[in-house]
């Protein structure tokens, strides 16, 4: 470790912690914790609330359907991030859904991807679906493609997929930016049911014109939960939900004590820490 | 009437075409309005101390030139108008600086600018917000060489910037159109560092940077092309932004009439 | 399913705490995550060629694109090979003159796009998309010069406050509110994966 010695200057907080980090480190031990009890409280029957019902969640399964019935295929594109953003990580959990459901049904699977790492583990996730329903021979890999790096590249090439291909569902899930409604259209012109989902405030609006079905913000991150229906799992999600109240009653308090205080900085400096 | 509900989208698309070609040579001349924020931005910048250094982070790719190139170019001029010193710059856009670097090296030169001293071009540097985290330590280790692949630390002006901090740099300038972007400056520099930050973004993410304006994270926000026209206008150099805004005029008008339409064909459709 | 722990572990031991700051890991981090995406890149490279090259093969439709294709990727990563440089007078000119043109152009179909989809979803059919419908009248034409010229005639100098207020209290308030249920949304995916309850990055099709 000697090489790793003295490469920058950190100042220690509490004598452990780097500087700025304290705050943040104790509310991700206390989501932690809070989702360790949730789980807990799951896997013992313990009642647990149920996520409330998401159009476009439901919809999965029967876009998927409509598909097997017209005999077309189901395209799912997972953003344009790399597999570090957490947006295409939840887009992996709804694609291991939707490729089991296609495997199932034997309804064929698109998967097109932007980035070269997404496209490897999702290639992996089809694998897998198709090997647990017992039909590993129906895999195509060719069926998972990389299509480009580039944006607008991957755009064009996705553009000419719907129009060869014609598939009869399209979802996108993930972090999406100005190709987002380009995408949406195209798919909207071809006659798909779409379902169309990101955390970018900023291609929401258009994903909410162009698709039938939208999914805002956290809605994607709760897909996984939701689409398994495991206890276990809307744990995580109920342990998230406890957090914004939290985040929730700080805002509220801070409000408050702003308008009755204008100057205090009390909790900007215990927020800082 | 029902049929305005179902208008063909080939005779929106033409229509729109012929009335972006027709502002092109038919310019209606609208006066362009400046708004509180772009003139925020514009004084964020203008109100700098005599002599100040500022890093200039384009953070875009040709798509979003038509947006952000004016906001570019008039922030050059202004920068250059008040003499300040500048390192342009990104991280992970590597195709923008590339893009940019006969527009800098044609204005600078304009303004008798010299490279290496008053200016210096650092290139895209690969990381994203680890290099920002690189750059607030030690800037030449985290850019190495500059844009033409010469070492850093041969050029006088790094000498006055040995890493990014308040106390060596007054201000970072940010032109964001995704992921890299101006929250990843406010988050990993601007905050730790306490250097202010103007942005300029595209017209569809304004809504998401307006709350960091609102809070006084962001020193000063310049939106969209309408915004670009009004920095350009407040700038004194008028130019692409300026002249779009009445083709912004007219499309934002058939817009509007086209969906006036399509409800007068939904709503009669709906009486039957 | 460890190795996903154990990485979790060190990027919070050098995000959370001063001896990882120190020893600035999430730089040696970055630098193995630039590597591994070099690696996937090849492998994209790899799949891109296979795939083109069975429909050349197989003659399916639209074979001769394939070819345009692989002679377009393969070409230019020559040039850029050959030249070593994005500078290059090659190279550069490619990029200048085709893909940031065509990267715009792609860019500009947004636009119109843009007035197709408004037209097909701003319509009277519930009081909510009554309000949306209003609204983005209100904000598109204030955006736009005209907007001012129409709204100072008959608002005067309110001409500007309907749009401000609009995006600036109405707007901000739901995006703040959307933004924060996100980054808690991620944070929490991020946990779960952390905790190897989700392990669909592994290639698995279920969840613990």
């Amino acid at each position: 470790m000697m090489w790793l010695i003295a490469q920058g200057e950190a100042k220690a907080v509490w004598g452990i912690f780097a500087e700025g980090a304290l705050v943040d480190f104790f509310i991700v031990l206390a989501l932690a914790v809070l989702v360790w009890v949730m789980i807990a409280r799951a896997r013992t029957g313990r009642k647990i609330p149920t996520i409330k019902k998401v159009a476009g969640l439901e919809a999965v399964d029967e876009a998927i359907g409509r598909a097997t019935e017209m005999g077309r295929p189901v395209t799912f594109i997972p953003g344009i991030q790399s597999i570090d953003n957490p947006q295409t990580l939840a887009a992996l959990g709804i694609i291991a859904h939707v490729s089991r459901q296609c495997a199932r049904y034997d309804t064929r699977f698109l998967a097109l991807t932007c980035d070269p790492l997404p496209y490897a583990v999702i290639e992996e996730i089809t694998r897998q679906a198709y090997l647990e329903e017992g039909r590993p021979d129906a895999f195509n890999p060719d069926d998972v493609r990389f299509l480009s790096a580039e944006q607008f590249a991957f755009c064009g090439a996705c553009i000419g997929i719907f129009e060869r291909e014609r598939p009869a569902a399209n979802i996108m899930v993930g972090s999406f930016y100005a190709e987002s409604l380009i995408l949406a259209e195209t798919g909207s012109f071809q006659g798909m049911i779409q379902i169309g989902g990101t955390a970018n405030t900023h291609q929401l609006p258009f994903f909410v014109a162009a698709c039938d079905y939208a999914l805002i913000g956290e809605e994607i991150y709760a897909a996984s939960a939701y689409l398994s229906k495991e206890p276990v799992m809307y744990g995580t999600v109920v342990g998230q939900d406890i957090l914004k109240i939290a985040i929730w009653l700080l805002i509220l308090v801070g409000c408050i004590w702003a308008t009755i205080d204008p100057s205090t900085t009390w909790l900007k400096s215990l927020l800082k820490n | 009437m029902e049929r305005l509900m179902k208008i063909d989208r080939r005779i929106i698309y033409l229509i729109a075409a012929a009335l972006v070609i027709l502002t092109l040579f038919v310019p209606l001349g609208l006066p362009v309005k400046i708004s509180d924020m772009t003139r925020g931005a514009y004084s964020a910048i203008e109100n700098l101390p005599d002599g100040s250094l500022v890093f200039i982070a384009p953070m875009y790719d040709p798509g979003a030139r038509g947006e952000l190139d004016p906001m570019f170019v008039a922030m050059l001029h202004q920068c250059a108008k008040r003499g300040y010193k500048m390192l342009i710059g990104n991280t992970s856009w590597t195709l923008g600086v590339q893009m940019l670097h006969p527009i800098v090296t044609d204005i600078l030169g304009d303004y008798g600018y010299t490279y290496g001293e008053d200016y210096i071009e650092l290139g895209s540097k690969p990381g994203g917000s680890i290099w920002m985290q690189q750059a607030t330590n030690d800037l030449v280790t985290a850019c190495i060489t500059d844009y033409n692949n010469q070492p850093l630390a041969q050029f006088p002006i790094i000498s006055q910037v040995p890493k990014l901090a308040a106390e060596y740099v007054d201000a970072i300038l940010v032109l964001d159109c995704g992921t890299p972007g101006a929250r990843e400056w406010l988050t990993y520099v601007s905050t730790p560092t306490g250097i202010p930050l103007v942005v300029g973004v595209i017209q569809m993410s304004v809504p998401e940077h307006t709350p960091f304006l609102d809070s006084g994270q962001y020193k000063g926000l310049i939106g969209g092309s309408r915004g670009a026209a009004e920095y350009e206008l407040l700038v004194g150099k008028p130019g692409k932004a300026v002249k779009s805004q009445d083709t912004m005029s007219v499309i934002a008008l058939m817009v509007t009439l086209f969906i006036i339409l399509g409800n007068i064909g939904y709503l009669t459709s709906r009486k039957k | 399913m460890i190795l996903t722990v154990l990485s979790s572990l060190v990027v919070i031991f050098s995000q959370y705490f001063y001896l990882g700051k120190q020893w600035n890991l999430m730089e040696y981090l970055n630098n193995w995550f630039q590597i591994s995406y070099a690696v996937a890149l090849a492998l994209g490279f790899v799949n891109l060629t296979v795939i083109h090259w069975k429909n050349i093969q197989r003659k399916r439709e639209g074979w001769v694109f394939s070819i345009i294709l692989l002679l377009t990727m393969y070409g230019y990563l020559i040039v850029g090979l050959a030249e070593w440089s994005f500078e290059g007078p090659i190279f550069g000119w490619i990029y200048e003159n085709i893909m940031a043109a065509l990267s715009a152009a792609i860019f500009s179909m947004v636009a119109f796009f843009i007035t197709s989809a408004a037209y097909r979803a701003f319509r009277v059919r519930t009081k909510e998309a009554t309000i949306l419908l209003v609204c983005a009248v209100l904000v598109m034409l204030g955006r736009a010069p005209i907007g001012d010229a129409i709204w100072k005639s008959w608002l005067g100098g309110w001409s500007g406050f309907v749009n401000q207020w609009m995006m600036g209290t109405l707007n901000m308030a739901a995006m703040r509110a959307i933004t924060l249920g996100a980054y808690v949304g991620g944070f929490a995916t991020a946990l779960r994966i952390m905790l190897g309850l989700e392990r669909a990055h592994i290639g698995g099709t279920g969840t613990q």
